[in-house]
């Protein structure tokens, strides 16, 4: 069985991003515990397109913890809900 | 900061470690400087990820899997492990002490003839619990009332506003407020705390003297599910009103009625509780200069502390520049957009304008966290949303295509923009074209204040681009800020190119639409003009 570490990987190297972007995803994701990146992997295996919306996000949300920007945070999860909300319609 | 780290870092080719601890030393908070800077953010991780898991927990269809994955970024980011049990921290429950005006109100009310005071017994045998979220103080509160107290309390009264209201009862219970009917509560699937819409409620938040852990999980887990037409599933006798209260920028009163009165129907009858809570108070605003807008604005507040807003001169500077704001973007719209203006007494700063109502409404940490000028600049921001919504500027195809151009992009993602104006996550997304374009129109770059997030979708865009047009004024300083004479001149084409398009679509209004004087019309026709004029002296 492979980790899905590993999966995650492998997708992360599939989806075009640049390999700075890939390396630093990639090292975001070593992180976590590894059943918790079940999700992840049933994301990205479902749609590449997910790993460049991640890594946005990612990138997003660092700018806005360096910046401890309570506004630019509030922008984010709005943007996260509104976004989730349109997916479910 | 703890890290939880997995031996498999051994397992993965070419992962530097060193970038993954500097990206974490990156974010290590300094607690002394996050508390001195109130409108920084304070990087909590339990509260930061709680906050988010909170908003984003509701999702269940298709979206669960990119809601979970979402909140585990800002986990890993802030290098907390993912907690599941991230809304350990809760308030704490509580039942307010009555005034002696609220008993006096209450004997009042105990008086009055009720033609329904034979049912009060058997609807409130089928009601479970009531509970309210009160904002007082600046802060919020959870307030539970239990049948014993329903049968002692005619009128439910709080010290405060009423944020939320939730109401657990038998099945088949009928709950509406001042005529409206209540949303639905789901819960989740491991069955472990209640759905509101978006926000999570879990038993340890309901707990009291009266109520154990027990009655919650039997509540939580035995309750029957009835399924609606679209498949979704709810709790039979849970009901709702309000927005999400626990996301700290929303924090508006679940109706802003003189009366309001919660009301419950049973196949024994109805008996109705009237709310006591603070409401709007409408108030004269000191030193108020005429701004020359005509008609009269009302103002109101609402809070248990009026001496904020009445002993405080700074307020009445930041009133006069939302007013001062609402008359120039009137003056473009040549109509009447807000009549209203209000603010809550709530801990978050943000002003939002209401999409059905001529209304805009500011929290007074918005007021006493930001100077005048830049109360101004939201106000006009918001105002222009409005503006742009009367006008349906966004959704003209010619306006969406030439957003979905501007930013570079073809075929699919082109098509998205231009059937729906936006495309979900697209906000994150780094990488378009005209960046500088985009960034020159945001507030924060054209005027130096407030935020504009123009890239992020069609309605942003629109906003952020008439409001820069409002003060072209700067557009040759602003330009001049630009080092690149190419990137100068690409911005100032884009410029041109989008009031042209929009120019064209105010000349294509029907009759009805156009304003009598064509005051729009000419406004971007002025404004073209003097864009013209500019690349004229640029191309010298």
């Amino acid at each position: 069985m492979d980790f899905n570490i590993i999966k995650i990987k492998a997708l992360i190297l599939k989806s075009g991003l640049s390999e700075e972007d890939q390396q630093s995803l990639l090292s975001l994701f070593a992180q976590a515990k590894d059943g918790d990146l079940k999700e992840a992997v049933k994301l990205f295996e479902n749609d590449l397109e997910n790993v460049k919306i991640m890594d946005d996000v990612y990138k997003a949300k660092l700018k806005v913890f360096e910046n401890k920007d309570k506004k630019g945070w509030r922008e984010i999860l709005e943007e996260e809900r509104r976004s989730l909300e349109e997916m479910e319609e | 900061m703890k890290m939880e780290r997995m031996s498999l870092e051994n397992n993965i080719d070419n992962l530097d470690q060193e970038e993954v601890i500097a990206s974490e030393e990156e974010v290590v908070v300094d607690q002394a400087e996050v508390e001195v800077k109130k409108e920084e953010l304070e990087l909590n991780p339990e509260k930061l990820i709680a906050e988010e898991k909170t908003l984003l927990d509701v999702f269940r269809g298709r979206s669960a899997g990119m809601a979970k994955v979402l909140t585990l970024t800002t986990a890993l980011i802030l290098g907390s492990k993912f907690a599941q049990d991230a809304h350990a921290e809760t308030p704490e429950t509580q039942v307010t002490e009555q005034t002696d005006e609220q008993k006096e109100k209450q004997e009042f009310y105990s008086l009055e003839f009720r033609d329904d005071v034979e049912n009060q017994l058997d609807v409130i045998d089928k009601i479970k619990l009531i509970r309210f979220v009160v904002v007082h103080d600046n802060e919020t509160e959870s307030i539970i009332f239990s049948p014993e107290e329903l049968q002692n309390n005619p009128t439910l009264s709080v010290e405060g506003y009423v944020a939320n209201v939730m109401v657990l009862g038998d099945d088949g219970i009928e709950v509406s407020l001042n005529g409206q009917g209540s949303k639905k509560i789901d819960r989740d699937h491991d069955e472990d705390y209640l759905i509101l819409g978006g926000t999570c409620v879990h038993p340890e938040e309901l707990q009291t003297d009266e109520y154990s852990e027990d009655f919650f999980h039997d509540l939580i887990t035995k309750s029957e599910l009835t399924a609606d037409e679209h498949g979704s599933t709810y709790l039979s006798g849970g009901h709702y009103f309000g927005l999400a209260t626990s996301m700290g920028y929303l924090g508006e009163p679940v109706n802003d009625d003189q009366n309001n009165i919660l009301k419950f129907k049973t196949n024994d009858g109805t008996y109705s509780f009237p709310i006591n809570q603070h409401v709007f108070q409408e108030f004269e605003p000191d030193n108020i200069e005429d701004s020359g807008r005509g008609g009269d604005l009302v103002f109101e507040y609402l809070g248990n502390r009026p001496d904020r807003i009445s002993n405080d001169e700074g307020v009445d500077e930041h009133i006069q520049a939302i007013t001062n704001a609402i008359t120039r973007v009137e003056s473009i719209s040549g109509s009447n957009l807000i009549d209203r203006v209000r603010f809550i007494d709530y801990n978050a700063d943000n002003a939002f304008a209401a999409h059905y109502e001529k209304e805009m409404t500011f929290t007074m940490d918005h007021l006493e966290g930001n100077d005048v000028e830049e109360s101004a600049a939201t106000a006009e921001h918001e105002i222009l949303h409005k503006y742009v919504d009367q006008k349906k500027f966004t959704d003209d195809p010619e306006i969406r295509t030439l957003f979905a151009d501007l930013k570079g992009y073809t075929s699919n993602k082109k098509t998205r923009i231009i059937n729906n104006g936006w495309i979900p996550f697209d906000g994150f997304n780094e990488d378009y074209d005209n960046k500088i374009f985009f960034d020159f129109i945001d507030e924060k770059s054209f005027l130096g204040r407030g935020g504009g997030h123009s890239k992020d979708n069609v309605w942003e865009f629109c906003t952020s681009f008439i409001h820069s047009l409002m003060y072209l004024d700067r557009l040759d300083d602003n330009l001049q800020e630009i080092g690149d004479e190419e990137e100068r001149m690409s911005v100032l084409d884009n410029y041109i190119h989008t009031t042209q398009v929009v120019l064209d679509n105010v000349r294509n209004l029907p009759v009805i639409g156009k304003l009598y004087d064509n005051r729009e019309e000419k406004f971007l026709k002025d404004k073209l003009e003097q864009m013209k004029q500019l690349r004229g002296k640029l191309n010298k």
